[in-house]
């Protein structure tokens, strides 16, 4: 078998659900994002258009990133998708650049939560938060209790991507980006077998694989968007 | 097995594979309804809440017989996450109707998802809505009692916070109330708002307690009522996605640029993907614009643009669906063309001609060629155009009346206010009937019904001035000249007839129910109440949706009014008028001088800067909240969607993470300390969340009132809410597993209102008497009690008040020399209302730093760029000609009208306590003009697009 996606991209309105879906059910720490969506205008006056790409990691059949990874630890597994052994990382970053697709992304050690990088910007925020912490008695600045569960799940010294989920296929989860999609953009399945929802999109829809040109295989899939006469306005190559 | 669906698929994997968790999806049963017997039984022996590490014992056995390990590899980012997911409803935006699963491990919530089993959206879930967690541990949260030490109040000024014990704050607020009570219980004022959207003011304290003075901060930007309740007797009106296949869509949003949840967005792209053509008339152009057709406009002037369709329909099209105009609206109604003039504006408020004896309208039947009453007959044989001579008067019919009034508003003459070519607005005349159809019928479940797929709907981008109204009668006629409303294809109101009364009054015309507040934005007020009651200018606006922004301004000078006592105390609660409204200075100095205020407040803001007291209250995840769905999709609609409704009921997922409480309980608190529990409740017996079933009590059912003199928890309260609708043998029991609980009509038929009311069952507008009306009694009012318009001239109130089509250039209306440029605001999808203070957000923050090249910035189109000499990132500094000043970097587009500057969400928070990073970008609304100067008299909304300049900074 093999997990793939199929994005079309004449669903997707940018609305960023996948980015944040990731975000949350990851847990990942700041600066680490999984999933996201690059928004660029091209074109002029009035035939501009804002194209919205998803990105996430390809899970290629022929991934740069495992023939560069000096331990084994990016390997290819049997279901299609590329992992991170994350006992092998040794936070080389080798793999980092070999990515056409920019998926990968590095934990250093001891890095913060989301209240240590934001609140304490200027020494006037610095004052204040230590302020407001005091009459709070509660909390301190550092891991909310959210991050000092899911933060277990991240090592600091090691890359880190997309899984696909592993951890909400193992309950019978789809991605949760998949999930997510108000627009329902997005289909998970097994591009290898002919009667998925994904292969028969794949299929019907004329869908394209990014960077086809790197002779990496992706397992994700777009469909070129086109406007209501049947232009493409947003092409995959 | 089951045929595979896009949400089966895995499941036979997993169950396969044999590591299915049981039970670790409580509440989400349906999705293993279909699965394998393995996954079925598993479900069944753990019907909740099961502890996944319980559970992998059975799925370690299972995993022995497995062909293929999904496993994929040992890491912990891989692992299963544990914990219980317990079943909770969005609060994310202004419509809470999601459900939600959240994972909750060690008693912390660590991931939430949209519920599989929630019919209001089936799993999805938006960014905001999957944000929320984010805001659950939020050290910027108010988390404990706190009152301030330093009397002096201001935006920066360091309100000196000490924690104090929740019974002092409630001995103080129940002290300070009493007092007000003595003096005037009207001097207490409740103000709520969009930012606690599923806690949204469901028990009216301040009713309770006597006073007249409830203000919200969302009215006046919102403006979007008066068409749909005249036309449809509901809030908001929505486009049949099923069978429309031409859309005229002007400033507003289908879901295509937000990410919908809850359907719309769904069914957007569905639609468009089965061939409907959506062309956008707006500023920006919007997702929907490139997919379909991009029709740039000035903001601000749409409706020129509107009249002129009408025009273009009559003179040029030629083609309209007459029947419907005889049968179902007010077309052959007689008017005696009487028109006064203000401020060179024609204007017309006469009553329809009547029949001496009956009282009741005539219209013109032609078979018998002499004026009858309007329900002499069905309709076909009365007259919609000519006039005709009826005791002694030269009358019209309110069509022919139309016909007239839009004789001069031609495509050439909108050309040059709106900038939208004179050949493109006939083109779309001409689309638009093309594509309704006139005259075709759809069957459906034996039914035959008009079919009507073109149609033309508005938003707040374009109806938010003074011209609103006028672009709603507009409208209103080009959707009726298309036979369109309430039939497939055409424009849809929100709630079906199964249980929403559409009654008509003694002229046969439609009303909103008595019991909607916003019945009163299309029938307005029968007397008029002088002096006003409440510091909302009451009866000087006897049509409004909302005077927030004249409230405040009259809070700081009462008598300039009419009213004749103090502000005393004010409670705030989900609202924010200093970033939520206009130029935040009126309700900054209001806060100021009001003696007490008290703030039931998530988060420290921009209210509780000037908060005497701070009551903090549970975030979403924390606390017990319901909401009646009347409806799922408010901007399109399909099959599936159509009659569709949903109760929502949460309880706590996670024990308080801070020193909160529920706000509901502080309410039921307060009222219990200032002798008014009592009619608190009985208020929640007569209406608590409303209609629901059409044999249901709007509150509770008799056999769950509440007793006057019980004090009930909110909790309580909710539970007897769903047994009025449900039965005894119901309770919060029935969503243990999913929050939501969905019903729909039991045929598509049924989903259509022309099904329950067809033909002439009642008629519409096309003549908008009520207003005219309305502005008479208020004439009448003002002149019997001698009295001037409160701060304006009431010659540009009486411009804005005609029945008949009108027109008139407002301030602010078009770009100068001196200004240049119309500013407006869009929808971020990162923002919709700030519910829950998304804004607050770090997870929404770190995306829009990462990937949004618009966020925080102030776009400038490319043509001015150029001339202007500014480059990508140059901070540049927004002018208004009201003198607010707004300042940040710039984004250059290519997607903007070249006279336009646009920003995306509101920012720019404020205060010495609130979230750091949430001070950054601009504060759009702190823009828009709070005075007379360009309100809209009727609904007593605000103009959202003023005119700038730009300079570098």
């Amino acid at each position: 078998m093999r997990y793939g996606m199929l994005i079309d991209l004449n669903y997707c309105v940018g609305c960023d659900a996948c980015t944040i879906a990731c975000k949350e059910s990851q847990g990942t720490p700041p600066g680490i994002l999984f999933s996201h969506v690059i928004h660029a205008e091209t074109g002029s006056y009035p035939d501009a258009i804002l194209q919205h790409m998803p990105m996430l990691c390809m899970h290629c059949e022929n991934p740069a990133c495992v023939d560069i990874c000096p331990t084994g630890a990016s390997k290819k597994y049997d279901d299609g998708t590329v992992g991170i052994d994350h006992d092998l990382c040794i936070g080389c970053k080798n793999c980092m650049p070999s990515c056409p697709y920019d998926a990968r992304e590095y934990l250093s050690v001891g890095y913060d939560g989301y209240f240590s990088r934001y609140n304490l910007a200027t020494t006037e925020d610095r004052v204040n938060a230590a302020d407001f912490s005091e009459i709070s008695l509660t909390t301190q600045f550092g891991f909310t209790l959210q991050e000092e569960q899911m933060y277990e799940r991240f090592a600091g010294n090691k890359v880190y991507k997309c899984d696909f989920c592993a951890s909400r296929r193992a309950e019978g989860l789809e991605p949760a980006c998949v999930q997510a999609c108000p627009a329902g953009a997005r289909i998970f399945g097994d591009l290898e077998d002919p009667d998925s929802d994904v292969a028969k999109a794949v299929k019907e829809r004329n869908a394209v694989r990014y960077r086809e040109a790197e002779g990496t295989k992706p397992g994700v899939y777009y469909v070129p968007r086109v406007d209501f006469e049947g232009n493409v306005v947003q092409a995959v190559e | 097995m089951s045929k595979i669906t896009r949400r089966t698929f895995l499941k036979s994997a997993a169950a396969g594979a044999g590591i299915l968790a049981a039970g670790s999806l409580a509440g989400c049963q349906t999705y293993f309804e279909t699965a394998d017997t393995t996954a079925k039984a598993a479900s069944t022996e753990n019907p909740s809440s099961a502890e996944t590490e319980g559970s992998t014992e059975t799925a370690s056995a299972e995993a022995e017989v497995s062909a293929e390990n999904l496993t994929i590899y040992e890491t912990p980012q891989a692992q299963k996450k544990g914990g219980t997911w317990k079943p909770a409803y969005c609060g994310g935006c202004h419509m809470p109707i999601c459900g939600t699963q959240v994972r909750v491990k060690d008693g912390v919530a660590v991931e939430i998802m949209g519920d599989l089993n929630s019919p209001t959206n089936e799993g999805k879930l938006c960014p905001r809505g999957l944000s929320v967690l984010g805001g659950l541990y939020h050290p910027y949260r108010a988390k404990v009692p706190m009152k301030r030490t330093n009397p002096e109040k201001g935006l920066d000024v360091d309100p000196g916070w000490v924690e104090i014990g929740w019974d002092e704050a409630m001995d103080t607020v129940a002290q300070k109330m009493n007092e007000a009570k003595e003096y005037n219980p009207n001097s207490f004022i409740y103000q709520t708002g969009f930012g606690n959207e599923d806690a949204f003011k469901r028990l009216i304290l301040e009713a309770a307690f006597g006073s007249a003075n409830s203000i919200t901060t969302s009215g006046p930007l919102c403006a979007d009522h008066y068409g749909p309740m005249a036309l449809q007797s509901t809030k908001v009106e929505r486009v049949d996605m099923e069978h429309c296949n031409y859309l005229l869509l002007i400033g507003r949003s289908l879901g295509d640029e937000w990410g919908l949840a809850h359907h719309n967005t769904e069914d957007y792209v569905q639609a468009v993907a089965r061939g409907m053509k959506v062309v956008c008339v707006n500023p920006r152009k919007t997702l929907a614009a490139q997919k379909g057709e991009w029709v740039p406009v000035i903001p601000g002037t749409d409706a020129a643009f509107c009249w002129a369709l009408v025009h273009s329909i009559l003179y040029d099209v030629k083609k309209y669906d007459e029947t419907f105009l005889k049968i179902r609206t007010n077309a052959p109604y007689l008017v005696e063309d009487k028109p006064e003039e203000h401020r060179g504006t024609k204007t017309l408020y006469e009553d329809y001609v009547r029949d001496p004896e009956t009282g009741k309208p005539l219209v013109w039947d032609e078979k018998t060629n002499k004026a009858v009453p309007f329900d002499t007959g069905r309709g076909d044989d009365y007259a919609i155009t000519g006039s005709y001579e009826v005791d002694g008067r030269t009358v019209k019919t309110a069509f022919q009346i139309v016909c007239d009034y839009v004789k001069d508003y031609t495509p050439e003459w909108a050309e040059e206010i709106t900038t939208i070519p004179a050949a493109k607005t006939r083109k779309i005349a001409a689309d638009l009937v093309e594509n309704a159809q006139i005259g075709a019928t759809i069957d459906i479940e034996g039914f035959e019904f008009p079919l009507r797929p073109a149609a033309v709907i508005i938003g707040r981008g374009a109806n938010g001035n003074p011209m609103n109204v006028e672009m709603y009668k507009a409208l209103s006629i080009v959707n009726e000249m298309l036979g369109n409303i309430d039939v497939p294809g055409g424009c849809l109101g929100i709630e079906t007839a199964d249980f929403h009364p559409l009654d008509s009054d003694a002229d046969g015309m439609l009303i909103p129910p008595a019991y909607d507040k916003f019945a009163k934005q299309y029938v307005g007020t029968a007397e008029f109440e002088f002096p006003p009651k409440n510091f909302s200018a009451g009866c000087f606006y006897p049509m409004e949706l909302g005077t927030i922004q004249l409230a405040w301004r009259s809070m700081l000078n009462p008598a300039s009014y009419y009213i004749d006592y103090e502000p005393r105390v004010l409670l705030v609660y989900g609202g924010n008028a200093i970033r939520s409204n206009s130029n935040p200075e009126a309700p900054i100095e209001a806060m100021k001088k009001i003696p007490f205020v008290f703030n039931i407040s998530l988060w420290m803001d921009e209210p509780t800067q000037f908060a005497d007291i701070i009551l903090p209250e549970h975030h979403l995840l924390e606390r017990t909240a319901m909401w009646t769905a009347i409806f799922i999709s408010n901007k399109g609609t399909t099959d599936k969607t159509r009659g569709l409704r949903a109760l929502q009921a949460r309880r706590p997922v996670v024990d308080p993470v801070y020193n909160t409480r529920l706000g509901e309980d502080i309410v039921i608190d307060i009222a219990e300390r200032t002798g008014c529990l009592g009619k608190l409740n009985m208020i929640a017996n007569n209406g608590f969340l409303g209609i629901y079933f059409k044999d249901k009590p709007l509150g509770l059912a008799d056999e769950f009132k509440l007793e006057p003199t019980v004090k009930y928890s909110y909790d309580e309260i909710c539970e007897r809410k769903i047994k009025s609708l449900y039965g005894a043998e119901s309770g919060w029991e029935d969503f243990k597993e999913c929050a939501i609980k969905g019903y729909s009509v039991s045929s598509i038929k049924e989903s259509y209102n022309w099904f329950y009311k067809p033909d002439n069952a009642y008629r519409i507008p096309v003549y908008f008497e009520y207003t005219g009306r309305n502005l008479k009694t208020m004439r009448d009012g003002m002149a019997a009690h001698n009295v001037t318009f409160p701060n304006a001239d009431f010659e540009a109130v009486c411009q804005q008040y005609s029945a008949a089509p009108a027109w008139f250039a407002y301030e602010s209306m078009e770009p100068t020399e001196e200004y240049p440029f119309k500013i407006f605001q869009y929808k971020s999808h990162f923002q919709v209302n700030d519910s829950t203070g998304l804004s607050f957000n770090p997870w929404l923050k770190e995306v829009q730093d990462a990937y949004d090249p618009y966020i925080m910035k102030i776009l400038v189109p490319k043509q001015a760029a150029d001339k202007l000499e500014l480059k990508e990132n140059d901070e540049v500094v927004v002018e208004a000609e009201y003198g607010q000043t707004i300042q940040a970097p710039i984004h250059i587009s290519e997607m903007i009208h070249p006279q336009t500057i646009g920003v995306g969400g509101k920012w720019g928070r404020k205060g010495t306590h609130v979230t750091p990073f949430a001070k950054e970008g601009v504060a759009y609304n702190s823009l828009i003009n709070d005075d007379e100067r360009d309100i809209g008299f009727m609904m007593g909304n605000l103009n959202n697009s003023v005119r700038v300049k730009i300079y570098k900074a």
